[in-house]
């Protein structure tokens, strides 16, 4: 991996705050695709600039974080930037990089918050290829003006459905953001999704 | 009908140039420098250190200088301050058996290893005001440098007591848990000790003392003796994962208290003394004294004392001691509440109006 001491965010205090502002509009107004800006830091081999920006951004040490595909010096870069341990077990992550065109492991894996403090739950982020030409899915429910549709491109072909199951669980479940290139979209587990096509 | 004024955000802009004007003071008269508090107010940045739940005794003696000298607004500023700071790790565990000692004494034991060193104390002044303090000093104050330094190592006395077995042994818990952190999830009841020493350690200095002054004047079970009090340097170590040992990050002052307690004794323990512990940032005994009283006063519950009095009972002592809080809901009351007063003055003409029609009705025939 090339020089880690590049691959941050240019600027610490400011750049995580353009992304925390980032990803809180992506939550807030779910299925919205929000960009972040190009000059916000670097990215390892193998990350997309907008998973980077969450990572550096939410991650710190006290939040595990769950590489399902080792990327060559991942969780040197993670442990270098925020502190965050790298784990084995999916139970144990609070956030978890996922391929999104690999079905290797299963949203049940993660935690999936309790009762009492459902938040607690895992926040997963998927990558994906782009964020057009997959399959059309209509998404409904909080934060939504009645209805938005997406079609992220490179999703294996359970993962709407996996995600459908997910929410249903509501208020627990995990938290998704699919990341392609500098974009994200949020899908929190209060969203419905509707495969419409 | 009651009208809200507008031109609020002016009027607010406003106050932050008067405070401004107020922190100056007469323009005539030096502006005090950070570093003339840092140095010659430590007893004041103590206290703002322990209820700001920070060390740092820059940013205290700036939080002393912009909030005027209130402690609490200044503790309040530590404590926003201290949310921002990225964390990377926690300390080892202090070692206050290796404290470079400047001042250790004992009620229990008058000679004792390592003496009674008094150091830097105001208990033997005469509370008579020093009038040479109103102009600057013409020499600089030096005290008498001792023939022999201070024993590099002093066994603490609850230690003494314990080798005799006398003293409530206190063992971590099975596989030494981390300890719960306050600042990372909301307290709970029935609280652990961790949860309480850490609250205390944060605890306002004066409702913690008054406290203490109740249990001592019968409102909770025990009689305390001081058995230690210590006030010195301690190293603050680090293990950097990539190291695997231990580093110095540098050396904090503290005040320890150990609080020795009457007998105590069960069918399945022996009479025995307890302890109660206080630590604090600084130089502060009386909060260090006051928070081991106080500590020794809410493991009633464990040793199973009845919980009569404040001191006590832990959800009194543990939601009202922390005075950023306290103050945030007392001083909430600033705050618009024109609406509920509304409704309130509404209620009230109601329950008069009907007083009054109710006792219309009784209106004896005095109207002849």
């Amino acid at each position: 991996m090339s020089d880690i001491q590049t691959l941050g965010l240019h600027d610490p205090v400011f750049g995580s705050q353009i992304a925390f502002r980032s990803i809180l509009r992506a939550m807030s107004t779910p299925g919205t695709c929000v960009t972040v800006p190009n000059d916000l830091g670097g990215a390892p081999d193998g990350l997309c600039p907008a998973t980077s920006a969450i990572i550096l951004t939410l991650c710190d040490y006290e939040t595990p974080v769950f590489f399902a595909h080792p990327i060559n010096g991942i969780s040197d870069w993670v442990r270098f930037y925020t502190g965050a341990p790298g784990v084995r077990d999916p139970l144990d992550a609070k956030f978890a990089l996922l391929d999104g065109a690999s079905s290797e492991h299963s949203f049940a894996e993660f935690h999936q918050g309790d009762d009492r403090y459902p938040d607690q739950s895992a926040t997963l982020i998927i990558e994906c290829m782009s964020f057009s030409g997959g399959p059309r899915i209509r998404l409904t429910g909080p934060g939504i003006d009645s209805e938005i549709e997406i079609s992220p491109l490179g999703l294996h072909k359970n993962f709407w459905k996996n995600m459908a199951r997910n929410n249903a669980q509501f208020p627990l479940g995990v938290d998704v953001i699919l990341a392609a290139g500098f974009e994200l979209i949020a899908l929190p587990r209060s969203v419905r999704i509707e495969e419409t096509s | 009908m009651y009208v809200a004024v507008k031109g609020g955000e002016a009027a607010i802009l406003a106050t932050h140039d008067l405070v401004a004007e107020e922190r100056r003071g007469a323009l005539d008269v030096p502006e005090l420098s950070v570093a003339q508090l840092r140095e010659q107010q430590k007893l004041g940045l103590a206290r703002i250190m322990n209820e700001g739940s920070l060390y740092d005794e820059d940013l205290a003696a700036l939080a002393m200088k912009q909030t005027q000298g209130d402690t609490i607004e200044a503790a309040f500023l530590l404590r926003a301050y201290r949310t921002t700071l990225p964390r990377f790790g926690a300390s080892v565990p202090l070692d206050t058996a290796k404290m470079a000692i400047r001042r250790r004494i004992s009620a229990t034991y008058k000679d004792l290893p390592g003496g009674q060193i008094l150091g830097p104390t105001y208990d033997y002044t005469h509370r008579l005001f020093d009038f040479h303090l109103m102009k600057p000093s013409e020499q600089s104050p030096k005290a008498t440098v001792a023939d022999e330094p201070v024993d590099r190592s002093m066994p603490r006395v609850p230690d003494i007591l314990g080798d005799e077995g006398f003293m409530e042994r206190e063992l971590p818990a099975t596989n030494d848990p981390k300890p719960y952190d306050i600042t990372r999830d909301p307290i709970e009841f029935p609280a652990d000790r961790d949860v309480r020493l850490q609250t205390l350690a944060r605890g306002d200095e004066g409702f913690l003392l008054g406290l203490a002054y109740s249990v001592q004047r019968g409102f909770g079970g025990n009689h305390p003796f001081a058995g230690e009090i210590r006030m010195g340097e301690v190293n603050v170590k680090f293990v950097p994962e990539e190291l695997g040992f231990a580093i110095d990050l540098g050396e904090i002052t503290l005040t320890e208290c150990q609080m020795v307690n009457q007998f105590q004794g069960s069918k399945d323990v022996p009479p025995q003394f307890t302890r109660g512990y206080g630590l604090v940032f600084g130089h502060a005994e009386r909060k260090a004294m006051s928070m081991a009283i106080v500590d020794r006063s809410l493991k009633a519950r464990e040793f199973n004392e009845t919980q009569e009095y404040p001191a006590q009972q832990e959800e009194f002592v543990l939601y009202h001691c922390d005075n950023v809080e306290a103050s945030g809901f007392v001083e909430h009351l600033k705050l618009p509440h024109y609406v509920d007063f509304q409704g309130e003055l509404e209620l009230l003409r109601q329950m008069r109006a009907e007083l009054n029609a109710r006792s219309a009705d009784f209106v004896p025939e005095a109207a002849e």
